[in-house]
């Protein structure tokens, strides 16, 4: 298990899109997928931070992919879901436009994710996979959110 | 000689007549003087001469009685008679002393004077004497008598010796006086000769100058009036003077003037009137030509009024026909209305079925959507329970795969159903065109029926239309043939007009009226005669056509003309 957690390792992989683009996460990152529901707004956030959503007593935190990753702001129609991921011991809310498939990936099928210059952030890609003739973009969950949970401050 | 000219001619007549006067009038005075002077000489040759000659012969002859009454008285025997005739001689003594008086009184010249003085001296010795002879002779002394007559014969002598020189005195004075009322007689008249010949001459110089003042302009107007009456008024006459004759002179000038620019004025009026009056009877020919042309158009225009009139009648049966069609049609129309109304309602069922089946599909895909979620979390829950989770996982796929599946077909039902919908909405949005299409049929063919009505009753209209237009042409043909007769009247009345302005023109180029006048009237009356000439060929041919004109103008033009229809009526007037 702690092998295939290794960064650009084999394993199942969720995969959901964000605009015309699929992504994929560590299958054991997910905890739960949910049907978008109604946000409660925080004050003084960051945009891509769209609110607090209330998960069987829980307070979770839901940050737009999106806009996350500076794709543009555009409204959620009814496929858009959140991804509930467990980073330890926090729990994040993902809001995507919608969940694809669940696949398994095998190391060689996994391509590293190509450099484009210190000036370019591209930590939280962790490679690049192709499915039935498309490209999959790996991410990891933990750079993607801890860059969210950094940036307020 | 100017100032004279221009008086009036009763001053100078009176001028000429008051010199005459004048000379007549020296003429009597000079006349009259003389006259008075001879009668003046005769009054002294009277009075003085003769009267005083014949004195003398009766003193002579006193004496001479005397003398024998003395001798009487002498010679008388009878003594009583004597002193009777001696009163007698005493008187004629007294008497012949008062002729001697008389005598001194006529006397006038020194001789006679010294003669009646001398007279007067003997008068008293000789009356002594006497007297002494008579004394004697009474007392019958007859020598005494005798001897004193002797004595008395001497002085009676001397006394018929003074007489005597007294009356031839006398006598000399009368012959002298003759010679001298002779001379004066002479004088004046020599006098008079001068005067009435010198008076006569003026007069007639006179009366010459003024005859001649007042003849030759009469005599130059009477000659210009006679060329004026022989129709030559170019004549103007010179006024050089101011009397009456002068201004009989202007007036004939001004009364030649005025008639020569009336007969120009006439002349030109004559041209006007023949060129008019050729003008017109062309126009009339024209007319008679557009006379001819408009019946003839008259009677194509009455045919096509009969292909009109069959026309409006088959458009009248066409319009009865298409009403019939449109009411059919709108039936029809009706008919497909109602149809499409239920087509339209039918749709609206499709579309309401179509909704609640997408409603259905929507139920199906969010079902879909759950069962996928669902499958997710399975397939997550899989991979967390690694191995032990792997026919879970399969599950979780196939369970996946199915919500897929149905949400797939979801989509293509509710695809299905879109396009369906869709496809409904047009038919029935069609289908509602075509029922509002079939609507606006029924009214369009409502109003096509009544536009046909319309029609229908615009034939009927027509139809009367044509019945008075027919009236109307049948008028128009009567009117156009009476104005063909007017026509020919007409040109007849141009021609005659034309002749009338030549004949006109003819009289007129009689007259002379200007120094170019004679060539132009010349020709005028050159042209005015071959007109003349050629008028009556015309007439004659206006003639022959007259009576075919006239019969149709007296039956059929009046009842036109008294309706006032007739355009031809002015040219009756005219």
């Amino acid at each position: 298990m702690d092998d295939k957690k290794s960064k650009g390792g084999a394993g199942q992989f969720l995969t959901f899109r964000l605009g015309d683009e699929e992504y994929a996460i560590d299958i054991l990152k997910v905890q739960e997928i949910k049907g978008h529901t109604a946000l409660t707004p925080l004050p003084n956030t960051p945009p891509f931070i769209k609110g607090v959503m209330n998960l069987r007593g829980a307070i979770v935190p839901v940050i737009s992919l999106r806009e996350r990753f500076s794709l543009g702001a555009r409204p959620y129609d009814k496929l858009a879901v959140i991804i509930i991921v467990a980073l330890g011991a926090r729990v994040v809310g993902l809001l995507v436009d919608a969940v694809s498939d669940v696949i398994d990936l095998a190391q060689a099928e996994i391509e590293p994710a190509p450099e484009l210059g210190a000036s370019v952030d591209t930590s939280a890609l962790t490679g690049l996979a192709k499915v039935s003739g498309k490209l999959v973009a790996l991410l990891d969950v933990e750079r993607a959110v801890g860059h969210a949970s950094a940036a307020p401050n | 000689m100017s100032w004279i000219k221009n008086r009036s001619t009763a001053a100078k007549l009176m001028t000429g007549f008051l010199i005459s006067a004048s000379v007549s009038g020296a003429v009597g005075f000079i006349g009259i003087g003389g006259l008075d002077a001879l009668d003046k000489m005769i009054g002294v040759l009277y009075t003085r001469d003769v009267h005083g000659a014949l004195e003398a012969k009766e003193a002579h002859g006193l004496q001479g009685v005397m003398g024998r009454d003395l001798r009487k008285v002498m010679l008388e025997s009878d003594s009583k008679l004597r002193p009777a005739q001696a009163k007698k001689v005493e008187e004629e003594g007294q008497a012949l002393a008062a002729s001697i008086d008389r005598l001194e009184h006529d006397a006038v010249l020194p001789d006679n004077k010294e003669r009646t003085a001398e007279m007067k001296k003997l008068l008293a010795p000789y009356l002594v004497e006497e007297r002494k002879v008579t004394a004697l002779a009474v007392k019958g002394d007859v020598r005494g008598a005798v001897k004193a007559l002797a004595s008395f014969k001497g002085i009676s002598d001397r006394l018929s010796a003074l007489l005597d020189a007294y009356g031839e005195e006398k006598k000399g004075m009368i012959r002298q006086t003759y010679e001298e009322s002779s001379k004066l007689h002479e004088e004046l008249r020599r006098r008079l000769i001068a005067i009435i010949a010198g008076g006569a001459l003026l007069g007639l110089l006179i009366g010459f100058a003024i005859s001649r003042m007042i003849s030759r302009p009469l005599a130059r107007a009477a000659a210009a009036l006679k060329k004026v009456a022989e129709g030559d008024f170019t004549q103007e006459l010179q006024v050089d003077s101011k009397d009456e004759v002068g201004q009989l002179s202007a007036a004939v000038n001004d009364a030649v003037a005025r008639v020569r620019k009336t007969l120009t004025d006439v002349a030109q009026v004559s041209t006007d009137v023949s060129s008019a009056s050729q003008e017109l009877s062309a126009a009339a020919q024209e007319i008679s030509s557009g006379a001819q042309e408009q019946a003839s158009s008259l009677e194509e225009t009455a045919a096509s009024l009969e292909e009109i009139t069959s026309t409006v009648k088959q458009n009248a049966d066409s319009a009865a026909q298409a009403n019939q069609l449109a009411g059919a049609a709108r039936e029809v129309a009706e008919q497909g209305g109602a149809v499409a109304d239920g087509a339209v309602a039918a749709m609206g069922g499709i579309t309401e079925a179509s909704k609640r089946i997408a409603e259905i599909t929507g139920t199906i895909d969010e079902i879909a959507f759950q069962t996928n979620l669902l499958a997710l979390n399975a397939a997550v829950e899989a991979a967390r329970a690694g191995e032990q989770g792997r026919g879970f996982a399969v599950v979780a796929a196939e369970v996946r795969n199915l919500a897929q599946r149905s949400a797939t077909a979801a989509k293509e039902i509710k695809g299905l159903i879109a396009d369906t919908a869709r496809r409904v909405e047009g038919g029935s949005e069609q289908v509602g065109q075509s029922g509002k299409s079939l609507r606006e049929i029924v009214t369009s063919v409502k109003r096509v029926t009544d536009i046909v009505g319309e029609i229908a009753a615009a034939s009927k209209e027509q139809a009367t239309g044509i019945e008075q237009v027919n009236t109307a042409v049948t008028q128009m043909d009567q009117v156009t043939q009476s104005n063909a007769s007017q026509t020919e009247e007409l040109t007849a009345t141009a021609e005659s007009l034309a002749a009338q302005a030549a004949q006109l023109q003819s009289l007129i180029a009689q007259f002379k009226l200007s120094a170019a006048a004679p060539t132009a009237a010349a020709q005028a009356s050159s042209a005015a005669s071959a007109t003349a000439s050629a008028e009556p060929a015309k007439k004659a041919a206006a003639r022959s056509k007259a009576p075919r004109a006239a019969s149709p103008a007296s039956t059929s033009s009046r009842p036109p003309l008294a309706n006032g229809h007739a355009p031809g009526a002015d040219f009756v007037e005219f």
